[in-house]
């Protein structure tokens, strides 16, 4: 066995045992001096390059392409890229598209052109104009316009132009309704969390015109946002506010027979005369069964477009119902299509005066929502809001108060009665509603279908 | 019979050498240095004969032979032998590469700065001995690289000073220069039974050189295991299992020795798992005190 005191190997014996160079017998012996001389130990440790040379390299690991697991998720991961880009594309042509086929369809019927004097039968040139600065006007700042000009109508003219347009314009009703809305209240309808105090200031002013002008009169009336695509100017005649150009076509066909026993009463409160059903296409009557809503339709309008927009509007709102359907939830709501969503911390409340009103900034400020309208009851389930009135006015938002839709709950051919008082929803499917005539009605799916016990 | 030793060792290796002085000759480009075949072959028999054994065979010597790195050997025994163009190529390699080296072993710039002009000077043969100039690139052998040899003589070096200046230090030095001249600690071994000291001692004794270079470098240096794996050429969870199966192969010798010395079993467990450091510390004390005789290096007559 050596000792420390043995002569030490030389440079090269050392050199070569770090780099692996040695036999195996000098190997041996060179061990056997280190394992008991601490100096060349050190000079062994000293002359190690401190990279790791002489370690195993692992094994390189394998390129990305090689681990199906990488490859299988950046197809599925494309995929679902692709999808979504096409689904957002989609949905935004075919929400101006509808609004714009809307217009359209308005102004087929209305005839007028922005002058105040009706155009004579089969002068479309300008109707054409009208319809081509409609379009172009497709914004809000266009329907703000159409909507201040529907104000100025008498009183009696703007029920028939509007039931005739809710025709139209409603069924499928309830996309289309929240599509339109969404596009006439877009420009209102903006997320503002961010706005400074000035801004919100300017923004309700902004709204407040809206909201008092009639459009949601008393009792309230959903259809404001489909008011607002109305073509401007709408002067109709004492006859009927859509007559001249397109008298003597042919009602369009009937519509397609409900899809679903989902329904959604839209009723205007004071005389019960416009009610819609979403099924219902072009006006028409449709009979429902007893546990739904009861529908009741106007007499099919004496003035329509042609039926090929008509139709065609038809189609593509059934479609487009079809595919909003899609994104609503169980219960059939649709959602709304803005992308300016509120921010779903807002706070929600009545006023001491029955305004209801919303929050931005957690009670920092609030906004009159349906302004026109007075509450006595409220309740809020994450981004859906239901609001309680007088005269059985009970209100339901989907998508945080961008749009609305009103509910009248039915039973066996029994509606509701009296004020509603007091509204609670455990979550979004069950509630409950108590009326100031003392009756309870509950709901196991969101508001679909009312039992009253 | 030394004689006879040298006759055979020249055998064998003068028919390795002329087996393969010519392709090592082309692969040094010595002839680039004036360097004739005959010199190169001297160089080869010389190498051959400080490092193959006695009972080498052609074929153990062919190996060696074949291992040298000639194309360095070549340069430097052309440094040594003061030829500028030699002197030319070895600064463009290595004249930074010493002062890095040498930064890298002392990690502080005076001292590198130091041993680079050193080492410089002694490879350059400043250093006279016998009234000639002797370049210390003349003791190359091309064992190994000669960038990897210039490394191990800065730190022998490095080693030497300092560890000659450790010796020297006095009380007050040490307190001024801190931990690194220090006095080297001093183990505390428990008042074990000698019985287990001996016992130690055998079972180191019968362990392979690599075995007990791990123990040592693991227990006295207190390196760790993958600095252990570098040294050795594997890695560091090889030197893991090589140290664990190492220590309970010493234990297990040490209880056999300790029943044989006449204690019963489980005294033997007690003695050793009473502490358990004190086992490590009865290692460390083995082998450091390992006392047979053996030079590294065979002499030659």
């Amino acid at each position: 066995m050596q000792t420390a005191d043995a002569a030490h190997p030389d440079a090269d014996l050392l050199t070569a045992f770090v780099e692996q160079l040695l036999m195996p017998r000098e190997r041996e012996q060179l061990l056997a001096h280190l394992a008991v001389c601490p100096d060349c130990r050190e000079v062994i440790g000293l002359v190690l390059p401190e990279t790791p040379e002489l370690v195993v390299q692992p094994a390189p690991k394998p390129a990305f392409w090689r681990w199906p697991v990488l490859r299988w998720g950046t197809v599925a991961a494309s995929v679902v890229i692709i999808v979504g880009a096409v689904t957002v594309g989609l949905r935004e042509r075919t929400g101006n598209k509808s609004v714009t086929e809307y217009i359209h369809v308005a102004v087929q019927k209305s005839g007028h052109s922005a002058s105040t004097q009706p155009s004579a039968p089969g002068d479309t040139s300008r109707s054409n104009d009208v319809i081509s600065e409609n379009r172009s006007a497709t914004g809000a700042s266009g329907l703000k316009s159409a909507q201040i000009r529907y104000e100025k109508l008498p009183e009696d003219q703007k029920v028939a132009a509007r039931a005739e347009l809710d025709k139209l314009t409603m069924s499928p009703a309830p996309a289309a309704r929240a599509e339109i809305g969404q596009a006439a209240m877009g420009n209102a309808v903006r997320d503002t969390s961010a706005m400074s105090k000035e801004e919100l200031s300017r923004f309700a002013a902004e709204r407040a015109p809206q909201q008092k002008s009639g459009w949601l009169v008393e009792p309230v009336d959903p259809h404001h946002a489909l008011n607002a695509a109305l073509p401007k100017p709408l002067e109709v005649s004492k006859e009927s506010p859509l007559v001249s150009d397109v008298r003597g076509i042919p009602p369009p066909p009937p519509p397609p027979p409900p899809s679903s026993a989902n329904e959604v009463v839209v009723v205007k409160q004071d005389e019960d005369k416009f009610a819609y059903s979403q099924n219902s296409a072009l006006g028409g009557t449709a009979k429902k069964s007893a546990t739904e809503h009861e529908v009741q339709a106007l007499p099919a309008p004496q003035l329509q477009a042609s039926s090929e927009v008509v139709a065609s509007t038809a189609r593509h709102t059934e479609s487009k119902a079809k595919e909003l359907r899609k994104d609503s939830d169980a219960s059939g709501f649709v959602a709304g299509q803005s992308s300016d969503v509120f921010d779903m911390s807002q706070d929600w409340r009545i006023a001491t005066d029955g305004e209801l009103q919303r929050s931005p900034d957690k009670g920092k400020s609030w906004l009159p929502v349906m302004a026109a309208a007075k509450f006595r009851s409220l309740a809020v389930v994450g981004t859906e809001v239901w609001v309680g009135g007088a005269k059985r006015l009970l209100m339901h938002s989907i998508d945080a108060g961008q749009s609305w839709m009103n509910i009248v709950p039915k039973d066996k051919n029994v509606s509701l009665t009296g004020d509603v008082v007091s509204i609670r929803f455990a979550d979004q499917k069950k509630g409950s509603v108590v009326t100031s005539s003392g009756e309870t009605w509950t709901t196991e799916d969101g508001g679909q279908n009312w039992r009253k016990p | 019979m030394a004689g006879l030793t040298q006759t055979a060792i020249r055998r064998e290796l003068s028919a390795a050498v002329s087996a393969c002085a010519s392709g090592l000759f082309e692969t040094a480009n010595a002839a680039s240095f004036g360097i004739a075949i005959s010199e190169f072959e001297s160089w080869l028999v010389a190498i051959g004969q400080k490092y193959l054994p006695a009972d080498c065979s052609q074929r153990d010597a062919e190996d060696l032979l074949g291992s040298l790195r000639v194309a360095d050997l070549t340069l430097a025994r052309a440094c040594a032998a003061g030829q500028e163009r030699a002197w030319e190529q070895f600064m463009a390699r290595f004249r930074e590469l010493l002062y890095d080296i040498a930064l890298k072993i002392s990690r502080e710039s005076s001292q590198a700065k130091d041993l680079a002009d050193s080492i410089y000077a002694e490879l350059y043969g400043l250093n006279e001995r016998e009234g000639e100039r002797v370049s210390k690139l003349s003791y190359y052998m091309g064992r190994g690289s000669l960038e990897g040899w210039l490394r191990t003589v800065i730190s022998q070096e490095f080693v030497n000073r300092y560890r000659s200046t450790k010796r020297l230090v006095s009380l007050e030095g040490e307190e001024e220069e801190g931990s690194q001249f220090a006095a080297p600690e001093r183990i505390e071994s428990a008042p074990a039974d000698s019985r287990v000291e001996v016992a130690v001692a055998q079972g180191l004794s019968t362990l392979d050189p690599e075995s007990r270079f791990i123990l040592s470098a693991y227990y006295l240096d207190g390196r760790k295991l993958a600095e252990i794996g570098r040294m050795l050429g594997f890695h560091e969870a090889t030197a893991s299992r090589k140290l664990e199966r190492i220590t309970k192969a010493l234990r297990k010798v040490v209880l056999e020795g300790l029943i044989q010395r006449g204690m019963t079993e489980r005294q033997a467990e007690e003695a050793l798992e009473a502490d358990v450091r004190d086992f490590q510390v009865n290692v460390r004390e083995a082998l450091l005190q390992e006392k047979d005789v053996s030079t590294f290096k065979k002499r030659r007559s």
